[in-house]
């Protein structure tokens, strides 16, 4: 009984380790399960070529950073929500709790050129490959800019995702 | 809030000019006046409508003070006041807590570096630290050497917080230096968390945000002050309106 015991013991022991912690790499993904500095558990599946895009833009005003320099609208919504439901069935976006997708935005074009998730749910990752691909294809953000552009560059914005069924 | 629509503007609805129009909501023909008073029945500020556009801000005044063109600057150009009005415009409009910014009447005035920082967005945080700079007894000068990370930083947490849950974020980390990516990460999911009001906005979460923002932004590095480590003026905007 002790042994049976002990062997169940170790069984919960290595399955939590399978979660917490968990780390793999994709082709396209590196994907991790991290715990949060203010609240819970997500998954994030960070884009390979997220580092590519780091430099950010320079604007000729030296004293005002990009970020007094730039502002952005994201009025994809409506068609990011319609990428969703052809992508992901009725019954899993129900399920599935609201996640990010944190993208990295050319400036000035406004242009998605590198996306990243994080998640509250384990959801397939070939869907999200193709998601990926769906927001960069198909989604911009529109940026406005207050001063004279020096050297184009990328900063980072994040969106809601999984939230369509929730508007309906 | 009163609601004065010009007579053309009665005409034009068929004498119907308060269906379209709400504390939140203006038509998009609106031509009138809004007016904001307190709960003594005093006048606080207001707005003048052309089809729809914001054309004037009304403010309480001093004896021969200019009642309608409040912007302060050496040249004072038309170009700067249709820039103001399309920020006010376009600011007001973005929702809830911007509208709970802007009615709040103890507030002092704002500065712009120049015409180009006129904007919906720039409006957001300066109007904020004027809201900071009449609560804080003292106002904000006093905190231009100690305590400049924790007047910025609640303004940046501001402007996160008050976008709609479907508006993109965020700007407080977004030029932070060797910033992790996991916690620019953690940081987008806790604000999202605040804009759904999943969580609320506690205070020992704050503070270890603040306390990165001091590691990561150089430009607004400060030795911290301590009655500043929590967002008390947040907390008292978020309180007074109805947006949570």
């Amino acid at each position: 009984m002790k042994k049976f015991v002990f062997a169940i013991f170790m069984l919960v022991q290595f399955l939590l380790g399978q979660i917490y912690g968990q780390k793999f790499t994709d082709r396209v993904f590196n994907v991790e399960v991290r715990e949060s500095v203010s609240s819970g558990t997500y998954i994030n599946y960070s884009d390979r070529d997220r580092d590519k895009y780091r430099t950010s833009p320079k604007f000729t005003s030296n004293e005002r950073s990009a970020r007094d320099n730039v502002n952005f609208r994201f009025n994809s919504i409506s068609k990011k929500d319609s990428i969703e439901r052809t992508l992901f069935k009725a019954e899993e976006l129900d399920t599935l709790k609201r996640g990010i997708a944190i993208c990295q935005i050319h400036i000035p074009s406004g242009k998605i050129v590198s996306v990243s998730f994080a998640l509250q749910n384990y959801v397939d990752i070939n869907k999200l490959k193709r998601f990926k691909n769906e927001i960069e294809t198909n989604l911009y953000l529109e940026v406005e800019l207050y001063g004279n552009l020096e050297k184009e560059g990328y900063l980072l914005q994040s969106f809601p995702i999984f939230v369509s069924r929730r508007r309906k | 809030m009163t609601i004065i629509p010009l007579v053309k503007y009665l005409e034009f609805t068929d004498f119907k000019a308060f269906d379209n129009n709400s504390y939140i909501v203006r038509d998009k023909q609106f031509t009138g006046r809004i007016l904001y008073h307190n709960l003594e029945g005093e006048f606080v500020n207001g707005w003048v409508y052309k089809n729809g556009e914001i054309t004037h801000f009304l403010k309480r005044v001093q004896p021969n003070e200019d009642p309608v063109i409040f912007l302060k600057s050496s040249r004072s150009l038309d170009c700067q006041k249709s820039k103001l009005n399309q920020a006010l415009s376009e600011f007001i409009h973005e929702g809830c807590m911007q509208v709970a910014l802007y009615n709040h009447s103890e507030s002092k005035g704002i500065t712009f570096a120049n015409t180009e920082s006129i904007t919906s967005a720039s409006l957001k945080e300066e109007r904020f630290h004027a809201w900071q700079d009449a609560y804080y007894e003292g106002g904000i000068a006093q905190y231009a050497k100690v305590g400049k990370v924790n007047i910025e930083f609640e303004a940046k947490v501001f402007k996160d917080i008050i976008e709609s849950p479907n508006h993109s974020c965020c700007w407080a980390f977004m030029e932070a230096n060797d910033f992790p990516e996991n916690l620019s990460t953690e940081y987008s999911l806790w604000i999202y968390d605040i804009r759904e009001s999943i969580i609320t906005l506690q205070d020992t979460d704050y503070q270890k945000w603040l306390n990165f923002f001091n590691q990561h932004n150089t430009i607004y590095y400060s030795p911290m002050q301590d009655n500043l480590s929590t967002p008390k003026v947040i907390k008292s905007l978020m309180n007074q309106s109805d947006c949570y």
